[in-house]
C-alpha cells in the first residue's frame, strides 16, 4: 500500500544547495588556515575589506552570519546565556550576544573550537575587521571580542552622510577620496601586521569577481517579479552569505553557482513554477531581518498560500559599467567600481519625474518614503510582513512609518510580527500565525481597495 | 434545526455558547486553568448539560481562543480577532472600531460595512496593555475583580504609576499601599495606565466611529469610562 504524502511546503531551488555548501566550505576552509598557521580575520558585513583581506591571503570568517548559523541550528542560546553571564544585557544586538558568548567559550576551552560550535566553528582569529557602519553596537562589539584573544581589531570607517548629503556631488567625491585613503590605511595596518605587500592584482581580480555576483543576483531578483514567484525568501536568505561573504570562498565558484541559479529561477518562470508546492494566494514582502531561530515560521506561512517574493534586507544593487580607463591607481579602481553617488542610483531605478520628486523630497523632509516602497509595487506584493526587532534599533526604527506609507500610497497592508534575529524567545510563533489568519483577512480586502482604485495589481 | 458550538479557550476564561436557527440557547464560562484540553472538554459537557443535548446534537463546533488548538473535537479553528469583528458587527452593525481587551493582550480592529478586518494591532507582549495587569494589582489589593473598575470611579487623586511594566506595576502597588494610600487611588492609576495604553493602540489603527468595547475589559466600568474619556467617543458596550 502506497501512502500518499503531502509535498513540502516550499518548492526548495536545486541550484540553492549548491551555494548553501559554500557557506559551509567557507567556515571550514577557516579553521583549516588556521589549522596550517595561516592568518584568519574575524570580519564585520561593511563591503570593503573582504576582497582586500582575501587579495592578502587571510581567510574571513564572519561572527554575525555565524550567529545566524547558530540561531538557524538553535545553537545560539548557550553562547547568550554566556554573553550574560559576561555581563552584557540581554537587549544587546543578538549577533553580538552570540559571538560575544562563543568568544568566551573559546577562551574556557583554551583558545579551541568549542566542541558545542555547530558548522565546525571559527578559529581564533589573528585580527579583527570592525566597522562603525549601520548601527551604533557595532563599534565596541569587535573591541570587546579582541579583547578575549588579544588580537589586533582594525576599525573600518566609511562616510555614512544623511540622505540630503548624500545629493551632494561635492559629498560623493570627498566620500571617495576618504575611502581611497582609509583604505590604503588599513592595507598598510595589513602589510605591517602580515609582513607581506598586497597583492594588487589579486585584488582587481577579488573586487571584480564581486561585481558579477552582485550582477547575477539582481538578474535573479528581476526574474521573481514574475507570477507566480518562481524563489522563495528563504531560499535567498540561504544563499545570501555565500553572495554577500563571496571574498571568502573562490568567486569564480560562487559566479558560476548563481548562474546555474540564475538558469533554474528563468526555467521555472516559463513553466510557471512557483517558489511555493501551494498555490500563490498571497505575495508578499519580507522587511527587516530574517527571524534565523524560526525560519520554519515561512513554511508555516507557505502552507496557507504566501509566498515571499521578495525582502527588504540584502538585496543586491543594480548592476553598472563604470569606465575606469582614467585611473591607475588599483584602490581608487576599487573604490570607484563599488561606490556610487546617491544621483546615480535614483537616475538608475526611476523614472525621470520621479527622480524629480524624490529628489524635492529629499530636500525638503530630510528622506523621501518612495525610496522604501518600489519594491512593494514592482513585485506588486498584496502583504508586507514587518519584522520589528526588539534588540535592533537600526532596521525597527521607522518601520512604523513605513507601514503607513505603504497602506497611503498604495493600499498595501502590514503584519508587524514582533522578535529577535538570533533570541527565539523573543518570538512567539503560535501568535504569529494567529495574526496571519487575520490578517488574510485585510489583505483580501485591500485587494479590492487597488482594483476599485484602477490600480495594476 | 441544527444546533452550533462555539469555544473560546482564552487565557485566563474558557466561554461556550450553544445556537439554533441564530438563536443564543445556551452560554457558559468557566476559568481556563492549566490544561485548556481539560477545560475545553468541561466547558463543552456543561454547556451541554444546560440544554440537555449531547455532541450527537451540534452540527457543527467551532473553536477560537489561545487554547482553541486544544479544542480536539471541534470542527474548525477561527482565529479569535475574526471571531471577535463577527461578533460585534452582528451585535453593533454601526461599529467600526473595536477595542478588545483580553486577559494577554489588547488588540484593537478597524472593520469594513461588511465587518471584515481592515486593520488592527496588538498590544506588545507585555502584561501591561492587557487585562491581566488589572488581575495582578486587584490580587495585589485583595479586591474581586469584578469591584475594581467600580472603586476606581470613587478616586479622588489616582496614582500615578512610573512603570510601563506590570510586574514593576505590582511592586509599585504594594509600595503604594504600605504608604497608606487609598485602594481607590491605586486602582484608578493602574485604570489610567491601561487606558493610555488602549488609546495608544487606538491611535495607531486610526479611531473611526463608531467604537465598540469587548472581552473581559468591557466588563468594567470604570476602564469603559477612562478609555471614552481619553478617546472623547463613548463606547459601544456589548449586553
Amino acid at each position: 500500500m502506497t501512502q500518499e504524502t503531502k509535498p513540502r511546503a516550499l518548492n526548495r531551488l536545486k541550484s540553492m544547495y549548491a551555494l548553501r555548501a559554500e557557506v559551509d566550505r567557507m567556515y571550514e576552509g577557516g579553521v583549516e588556515a588556521s589549522e596550517e598557521g595561516k592568518p584568519v580575520a574575524w570580519v564585520m558585513l561593511e563591503g570593503w575589506s573582504n576582497a582586500i583581506l582575501n587579495a592578502m591571503g587571510v581567510k574571513t570568517v564572519f561572527p554575525e552570519n555565524y550567529s545566524s548559523l547558530c540561531a538557524a541550528q538553535g545553537m545560539a542560546e548557550p553562547f547568550m546565556e554566556r554573553s550574560e553571564a559576561e555581563g552584557w544585557p540581554s537587549h544587546l544586538c543578538g549577533y553580538a550576544r552570540a559571538s560575544v558568548g562563543y568568544s568566551a567559550r573559546m577562551v574556557d576551552v583554551g583558545g579551541k573550537i568549542p566542541p558545542e560550535a555547530p558548522g565546525g566553528g571559527m578559529p581564533k582569529p589573528t585580527l579583527l575587521v570592525a566597522s562603525g557602519e549601520t548601527c551604533d553596537a557595532r563599534f565596541k562589539w569587535f573591541q570587546s571580542l579582541g579583547r578575549f584573544f588579544d588580537a589586533p581589531v582594525w576599525t573600518l570607517e566609511s562616510p555614512s552622510p544623511g540622505i540630503r548629503e548624500r545629493l551632494s556631488s561635492e559629498t560623493y567625491e570627498r566620500n571617495v577620496q576618504f575611502l581611497i585613503k582609509e583604505l590604503k590605511a588599513f592595507v598598510a595596518f595589513l602589510e605591517n601586521l602580515l609582513g607581506k605587500k598586497m597583492d594588487w592584482d589579486m585584488l582587481e581580480f577579488t573586487g571584480g569577481g564581486t561585481n558579477e555576483i552582485n550582477r547575477l543576483r539582481w538578474e535573479i531578483n528581476e526574474l521573481r517579479k514574475s507570477r507566480p514567484g518562481p524563489m522563495h525568501t528563504r531560499d535567498f536568505w540561504s544563499v545570501m552569505t555565500a553572495a554577500l561573504f563571496r571574498g571568502a570562498a573562490d568567486p569564480e565558484v560562487i559566479i558560476e553557482g548563481h548562474q546555474k541559479m540564475y538558469d533554474e529561477v528563468t526555467e521555472r518562470v516559463e513553466k510557471g513554477i512557483a517558489g511555493i508546492n501551494r498555490p500563490e494566494k498571497y505575495r508578499m514582502s519580507f522587511e527587516g531581518l530574517p527571524p534565523w531561530h524560526t525560519l520554519g515560521f515561512l513554511d508555516q506561512l507557505a502552507e496557507r498560500g504566501w509566498n515571499f517574493v521578495i525582502e527588504s534586507a540584502y538585496r543586491p544593487m543594480r548592476p553598472r559599467t563604470v569606465d575606469l580607463s582614467m585611473y591607475d591607481d588599483p584602490m581608487e579602481r576599487y573604490v570607484r567600481r563599488r561606490y556610487r553617488s546617491l544621483e546615480e542610483s535614483l537616475q538608475e531605478d526611476y523614472e525621470p519625474d520621479e527622480v524629480e520628486a524624490i529628489k524635492n523630497e529629499i530636500i525638503r523632509d530630510g528622506t523621501s518614503s518612495r525610496l522604501g516602497l518600489k519594491h512593494i509595487s514592482d513585485y506588486q506584493v498584496d502583504g508586507v510582513v514587518l519584522h520589528v526587532l526588539l534588540t535592533c534599533r537600526a532596521t525597527s526604527a521607522g518601520l512604523n512609518l513605513l507601514q503607513r506609507k505603504i497602506l497611503d500610497v498604495l493600499k498595501v497592508p502590514s503584519l508587524v510580527i514582533e522578535g529577535d534575529i538570533i533570541d527565539a524567545s523573543a518570538f512567539n510563533a503560535a501568535e504569529a500565525l494567529r495574526k496571519a489568519e487575520a490578517f488574510e483577512e485585510t489583505m483580501d480586502h485591500y485587494r479590492k481597495v487597488r482594483k476599485e482604485l484602477g490600480m495594476p495589481w | 434545526m441544527a444546533y452550533y458550538m462555539g469555544i473560546d479557550i482564552g487565557s485566563s476564561t474558557s466561554k461556550g455558547v450553544i445556537a439554533c436557527d441564530g438563536k443564543l440557547e445556551a452560554s457558559h464560562l468557566l476559568l481556563s486553568g492549566v490544561n485548556y484540553r481539560v477545560a475545553a472538554h468541561k466547558l463543552a459537557e456543561e454547556l451541554l448539560a444546560k440544554v440537555n443535548l449531547s455532541m450527537k446534537d451540534i452540527a457543527c463546533t467551532v473553536a477560537t481562543g489561545q487554547g482553541s488548538a486544544n479544542v480536539e473535537f471541534c470542527d474548525q479553528q477561527v482565529a479569535d480577532l475574526r471571531c471577535c469583528a463577527r461578533g460585534i458587527i452582528s451585535i453593533f452593525p454601526s461599529a467600526r472600531t473595536v477595542i478588545d481587551v483580553q486577559g494577554q493582550y489588547t488588540q484593537v480592529l478597524r472593520l469594513s460595512e461588511q465587518g471584515t478586518i481592515v486593520d488592527f494591532t496588538i498590544s506588545e507582549k507585555c502584561a501591561s496593555g492587557s487585562g491581566r495587569f488589572l488581575d495582578i494589582i486587584a490580587n495585589v489589593l485583595q479586591v474581586k475583580l469584578e469591584d475594581i473598575g467600580s472603586l476606581s470611579m470613587k478616586s479622588q487623586n489616582p496614582v500615578k504609576f512610573t512603570t510601563g511594566c506590570a510586574v514593576f506595576g505590582e511592586s509599585e502597588a504594594v509600595s503604594r499601599v504600605s504608604e497608606g494610600v487609598p485602594r481607590e487611588d491605586i486602582l484608578a492609576g493602574v485604570h489610567e495606565a491601561l487606558a493610555g495604553k488602549i488609546s495608544a493602540l487606538v491611535s495607531r489603527v486610526g479611531l473611526e466611529e463608531r467604537c465598540a468595547i469587548s472581552g473581559g475589559g468591557a466588563l468594567n466600568t470604570g476602564l469603559i469610562k477612562r478609555v471614552e474619556d481619553k478617546l472623547g467617543v463613548e463606547l459601544l458596550v456589548p449586553p
